[in-house]
């Protein structure tokens, strides 16, 4: 019993910890009303996912079994750090456009493109983790190990504890000054991305797709054992690898690059401090086209 | 009928990979939080498979972070690990629904 809320909670950690930020995020902009549906949509959606997902981990893992669910997996998880990164520069945006948006008709774009976001980063976050537990909960309402009251009662109790730790959370966040907000929950997203994809990393290699290049880079398991609780706290945050392969640390590098690139692409200025003289170098545009070239990326 | 086409479709996917055939096949069974055996040996610098069966009542996850492998086995189902090529060394996983109990070595040489 007391394993089972352990699972359920480990779990929906990393979901919770999403959720909230979004949650946060749109108290903090005034716009929880309007974000309030998709966020709920999203969760809606990501519970649905988790049974679907775990469904087909049952009905077709024989059929999945070899490489098929590989590819799928590393999709789910490619696709979920793209989403990721997105919202994060979508969240500057908005953070630093909102006062001339909620002014003007920007009002309507931001609805939509955002927005959806939202809904699929929050169902794919509460997807992922979701249906393991599911995976579990349903193959221990079959043994006769656990009496369907009782899983009922862990899960209820998983479902507490997370919405208490959401809510201590939420209230800590909107508490943050705007500014550190954004510092904190950016760097928090793009980790969170950046371990995504060495998931992703993992699962190419072992489809043999991607070469590992050098297996074992370095081995710090003897530092920080993995099976630690400092270990499992530092994998959960940044993605900590205690045998990494070069290609395992070039992605992750890579991505940080990248994101470190579009970061100087889309440099945050408040909305007056914008020259006419910076105009013509092109790296300042007006906030449609900044808008759609950063989306693109 | 609807057997038969998806036991051809399964055999054509199984076949796909034409190099998993020649490669060395290690059997790995979990039960319930136990692993049997809990230490295992593969070969160093090569590729090979892991077949992890779940012969117990509950599900488990396959899990290390030394091997940057993670994977849910449903009870009674079975999953192929792709492994290696690896470096000598120990290696190790846990069952990760189960991991007082749920521990083994993987020894690479």
């Amino acid at each position: 019993m007391l394993s089972l809320l352990f699972v359920v909670a480990r779990e929906f950690l990393e979901a919770v910890l999403i959720v909230s930020i979004i949650y946060a995020f749109l108290h903090k902009q005034q716009l929880s009303k309007q974000g309030r549906p998709y966020l709920l949509g999203g969760v809606a959606g990501g519970v649905l996912l988790s049974g679907l997902l775990a469904l087909t981990l049952y009905r077709l893992s024989d059929w999945l079994e070899g490489q098929g669910l590989l590819y799928f997996e590393a999709g789910l998880f490619i696709v979920s750090a793209a989403l990721m990164t997105q919202m994060v520069f979508w969240m500057r945006r908005v953070g630093h456009r909102m006062k001339a948006m909620i002014e003007g008709d920007l009002k309507e774009s931001l609805h939509s493109s955002g927005f959806l976001g939202i809904v699929l980063v929050t169902a794919l976050g509460i997807g992922r983790e979701g249906s393991e537990v599911a995976t579990y909960i349903y193959s221990l309402s079959l043994s006769e190990q656990f009496s369907v009251t009782s899983i009922a009662t862990a899960c209820l109790l998983g479902v507490v504890m997370a919405l208490v730790f959401y809510k201590a959370l939420t209230r800590g966040m909107t508490a943050m000054s705007l500014n550190t907000f954004f510092k904190v929950t950016s760097v928090f997203l793009f980790l969170t991305a950046g371990s995504l994809l060495l998931e992703a990393t993992a699962r190419l290699s072992e489809t043999g797709i991607l070469p590992d290049l050098v297996p074992v880079v370095w081995n710090s398991s003897h530092l920080i054992a993995p099976d630690s609780w400092v270990g499992q706290s530092l994998k959960l945050l940044i993605g900590y690898r205690p045998m990494p392969s070069l290609m395992m640390v070039l992605v992750y590098v890579g991505y940080w690059a990248l994101i470190a690139l579009l970061y100087k692409m889309n440099p945050a200025k408040p909305r007056g401090s914008v020259q006419p003289k910076k105009m013509k170098t092109g790296t300042e545009v007006d906030p449609v086209l900044n808008k759609a070239s950063s989306s693109a990326s | 009928m609807r057997n038969t086409l998806l036991s051809l479709l399964f055999i054509g996917m199984s076949a796909a990979p034409a190099q998993a055939d020649t490669e060395t096949v290690i059997n790995l069974s979990v039960k319930d939080g136990f692993f049997t055996p809990t230490e295992i040996v593969g070969p160093a610098n090569a590729k090979f498979k892991l077949v992890v069966k779940n012969e117990g009542t509950t599900a488990e996850e396959f899990e290390s972070s030394e091997l940057n492998r993670e994977k849910v086995i449903a009870p009674g189902k079975s999953v192929t690990v792709f492994l290696g090529p690896l470096p000598a060394g120990t290696y190790k996983f846990e069952g990760e629904f189960h991991p007082k109990t749920a521990q083994g070595k993987l020894i690479i040489r």
